[in-house]
């Protein structure tokens, strides 16, 4: 049986293969589409034709765009993701600090969304039509319907401004704190290894306004979600047929119910994931949140082609194994895929 | 039984929690000494003149790195001081004379000024140094050349502490020229430590390692997030500057800086937008300092290529259709100086940037689209960068509606900030187009130089005059109290009135705003940071 497991694991990653081949040559040529010359760029707003001919040597743009490529896997195969123009930094210096920082925020805003929406949910979908449906129902369309840089102005507004209950939204952590020795890159864990309780608690304060920012758009399709599929799963037969042996009711809605209508609510969690590291530009940007989105939107201004392509093969990646990770909890939850069924 | 184990887990953390040491990562400087600055832009590298180098990393050179001369700053006396063009003031050379006719500068060293790591700067850091800047192409090889230097050749080093520049011709441009950011003054024995073969300018290491002798020395840089500068105690090219450490913190939402500076968690906010600033000042609880950029201006561009556009009348027309205050109130603000309603055709002094001689007038405008032969109008797009939207597309949207009223139709095109100098300065081929350009050297004949000549860079228009090209040509060295020299910039100045292929709207400012009792933000030409006059109560 765990062969068998291990088999389909490895096939799923297989299957991953000829798609990272695809991310890279997309990410290739959609780069080399983005209008704007970056030697025209980076050699300056007053650089003459000389200077700017002498950085497309430099940068390798002189040469064609097939041999351009063939450089690219090379370096890439050799684990160089080139340097950034914008930033001045190695791409892949810059991912593996900024990485951690949008993972960070955006696994604590999905942490943040789950435990308030799946009860709400759930409470909504055993009691419809009560108040606590109708709160479902205007949580979900106050969060489907406010753009993401608007709350987060709005709670900044409310809780540092006027309340001053949230630290300054000035990033990872107040500058009267050093950031704890790279571990994990996550803050909030990596002060707790180094045993450094004032530094945990001062990122973990700096967490909380944009994970909740986030966690309010995650929220109302979770929610939405777990209240329909909970609807269907209270209304069939197989609950009916539970009941009517007198099951508790507890029991009913834990493993009966919610274990049915898990299915659909993993599947949307791997979309609200996505859509999240999505979102997060705009939390980075209004709580000075060093992440990955930022860099990539500045990046993308700039016609920074190595810079764009690290960060859309970084990209290709963490969608390949989240996909792998949400097809593994399939086979557990679900037993039509699971392999010994 | 599960929730046995969960609250084992939880003892077990708490546990955890309460046995840590609790040793505090904390820098340990007192507020008082520490000044905090809050800014948009990021730096992206400590070298100047390294290829890619943006424009916020300039303060880099401005701080940590010495020039042989600088200008002088004087206070504006609202808490904010602006250098001064017309002064220049000892830095490295403590002193400085014209030999040879004119054609060289020799300058003396401070006898007791040192890099950080105490080994003495002397002449030949210099030449290495300036050898460098023309050596390595891009913006600072430019930069050097608009100063008429472009050669090691001419450098020279006389004597241990004593440095000449030769000139190919006399030049009112070069000593300014010195002073600019570009020319820095590198710890040239730790730079050569760390070159290579292939990299003899030692790009690498200066990129992340400044080698210098400035006021403030790099206490950590965090690319994207922060730079932490620390004051360099024996600095002796000028005077000790009040703050010990200075945090330059990137917050991108302009919004966040201005909660920020308005909670007073931050000393300083920088580049706030103009609805902002107006409305701290208005509050009166800050600071603000709004003060004009010098040799800027703001304009509306039109492209001589294009067929209507080369008819005067026609650029005439489009400057009296301009809806001047309604612009300057809705894109500015009104922060900044009018550069409309002129008394007359002809300058009455030789000050740049003054006002033109136009004015809304949307009679005039249709009369003289009459005489030009276009009764009817025509249409032609706006084009703007977005990189500059806070300004251009109000701008953009206020002409369209005027000059629908004169019977012309203009479609806004808009341009992403990264094609945009390809597309304006390059191709130049933007019909109508919002333009802005600042000249480093405060002169007006600089600015033509830039903008009015024939293929020039900034010269977007495509605006083609001989007389203004032979009367730059003999102005650009003159000195200013040279006799023709006035007469010159004045007739240069009434060519661009009475021609108008570009039309100026407004001079803008820069926007800072201060926490009481925080005093020392510098206006320079080049718009960055300079933290060495900052003081704090």
């Amino acid at each position: 049986m765990w062969t068998q497991k291990l088999k389909l694991i490895g096939q799923r990653f297989a299957l991953a293969t000829p798609t990272l081949l695809g991310v890279i040559i997309i990410a290739f040529a959609l780069t080399r589409a983005l209008p704007g010359d970056p030697a025209v760029y980076f050699a300056g707003i007053t650089a003459d034709e000389e200077s700017i001919q002498q950085i497309r040597e430099e940068l390798g743009l002189d040469k064609s765009l097939v041999i351009q490529f063939f450089v690219y896997c090379e370096n890439l195969l050799k684990g160089d993701l080139g340097v950034s123009l914008s930033t001045g930094q190695k791409v892949s210096e810059e991912l593996s600090s900024r990485f951690p920082a949008s993972l960070e925020l955006t696994l604590t805003g999905l942490f943040l969304a789950l435990i308030t929406s799946i009860p709400l949910g759930i409470l909504a979908a055993m009691y419809p039509n009560s108040w606590v449906d109708h709160l479902c129902r205007v949580l979900v369309t106050a969060g489907a319907s406010t753009p993401i840089f608007f709350s987060g102005l709005f709670f900044v507004f409310i809780f540092y401004y006027l309340l001053g209950w949230a630290p300054s939204p000035i990033g990872r952590l107040d500058f009267i704190y050093l950031p704890p020795p790279h571990v994990t890159g996550f803050y909030t864990i990596d002060s707790m290894i180094a045993g450094d309780t004032e530094t945990f608690w001062a990122s973990l304060k700096q967490i909380v306004l944009p994970a909740i920012t986030l966690a309010v758009f995650a929220l109302a399709p979770i929610a939405r979600m777990t209240r329909s599929a909970m609807l269907t799963a209270l209304g069939s037969e197989y609950v009916k047929a539970a009941t009517a042996n007198g099951l508790n009711s507890r029991t009913i809605i834990f493993v009966y119910a919610l274990r049915n209508a898990s299915l659909p609510l993993l599947t949307i969690m791997g979309l609200v994931f996505s859509y999240l590291l999505g979102a997060n530009v705009l939390v980075e940007k209004v709580f000075s949140w060093p992440g990955i989105g930022s860099f990539a939107v500045d990046a993308l201004v700039a016609s920074d082609y190595a810079a764009v392509q690290g960060f859309i093969l970084c990209m290709a990646l963490l969608f390949v194994f989240l996909n792998l990770f949400i097809d593994i909890l399939y086979t557990l939850v679900d037993p039509r895929v699971g392999i010994d069924g | 039984m599960i929730q046995t184990s969960f609250r084992k887990t939880i003892t077990a953390l708490s546990c955890l929690l309460i046995s840590l040491s609790l040793s505090v990562n904390v820098f340990s400087a007192g507020r008082k000494d520490t000044l905090v600055i809050v800014t948009g832009a990021g730096v992206n590298s400590m070298d100047i003149h390294r290829t890619g180098t943006n424009r916020p990393s300039y303060q880099v050179a401005v701080n940590m790195y010495d020039r042989l001369v600088t200008f002088g700053v004087k206070s504006e006396g609202n808490g904010g001081f602006k250098y001064d063009s017309t002064v220049i003031e000892p830095e490295l050379a403590t002193s400085w004379e014209l030999v040879d006719d004119g054609n060289a500068y020799v300058f003396k060293l401070r006898e007791d000024a040192t890099f950080w790591d105490g080994s003495p700067v002397t002449a030949m850091d210099v030449k290495w140094s300036f050898d460098r800047a023309v050596s390595l192409g891009g913006f600072p090889a430019v930069q050097m050349k608009a100063g008429g230097m472009t050669s090691p050749d001419q450098f020279e080093v006389i004597d241990e502490k004593t440095f000449k520049v030769k000139m190919t011709s006399p030049s009112k441009l070069t000593l300014p020229d010195l002073a600019v950011p570009v020319p820095i003054i590198i710890n040239s024995d730790v730079a050569k430590k760390n070159a290579t073969a292939e990299d003899p300018w030692a790009t690498e290491y200066l990129h992340k390692n400044p080698a210098g002798g400035g006021a403030y020395m790099l206490e950590r840089w965090d690319p994207g997030q922060q730079l932490v500068y620390k004051r360099f105690d024996d600095w002796k090219n000028g005077d000790l500057p009040a703050m010990k450490r200075v945090i330059v913190r990137e917050v991108p939402s302009a919004a966040t800086r201005r909660a920020l500076v308005e909670r007073g968690d931050v000393d300083v906010a920088l580049g706030l937008p103009n609805k902002d600033s107006k409305e701290l000042a208005d509050a009166g609880k800050l600071t603000v300092v709004s003060s004009t950029i010098d040799n800027a201006l703001h304009a509306v561009g039109m492209n001589l290529e294009f067929e209507p556009f080369q008819n005067v009348k026609v650029r005439q027309a489009i400057a009296y259709a301009l809806p001047y205050q309604d612009i300057f109130d809705a894109a500015a603000y009104g922060l900044g100086e009018k550069m409309w309603g002129g008394a007359s055709m002809k300058p009455m002094t030789a000050e740049w940037p003054q006002p033109f001689p136009y004015s809304t007038d949307l009679e005039k405008a249709k009369a003289l689209l009459v005489e030009a032969g276009y009764p009817d109008g025509f249409s032609v797009p706006i084009s703007i960068n977005l990189g500059f939207a806070q300004w251009t597309e109000p701008t953009a949207l206020l002409m369209q509606e005027s000059l629908a009223k004169i019977g012309i139709k203009a479609d806004i095109n808009k341009i992403p900030g990264a094609s945009w100098r390809t597309k304006a300065l390059v191709e130049k081929g933007l019909e109508l187009h919002l333009k802005n350009f600042g000249g480093w050297l405060n002169y007006p004949d600089y600015y033509f130089y830039w903008v009015y000549i024939k293929g020039h860079l900034f010269n977007s228009m495509n605006y083609d005059n001989s007389e203004v090209a032979s009367l730059v040509d003999i102005t650009l060295p003159m000195p200013v109290d040279a006799p023709d020299y006035e007469p010159n910039v004045k007739r240069l100045m009434e060519i661009g009135f009475e021609e108008v292929p570009m039309v100026p709207i407004w001079q803008p400012t820069l926007e800072v705003a201060m926490q009481p009792g925080v005093e020392g933000f510098v206006n320079w030409f080049h718009r960055q940071l300079d933290i060495r006059a900052f003081t704090k109560q």
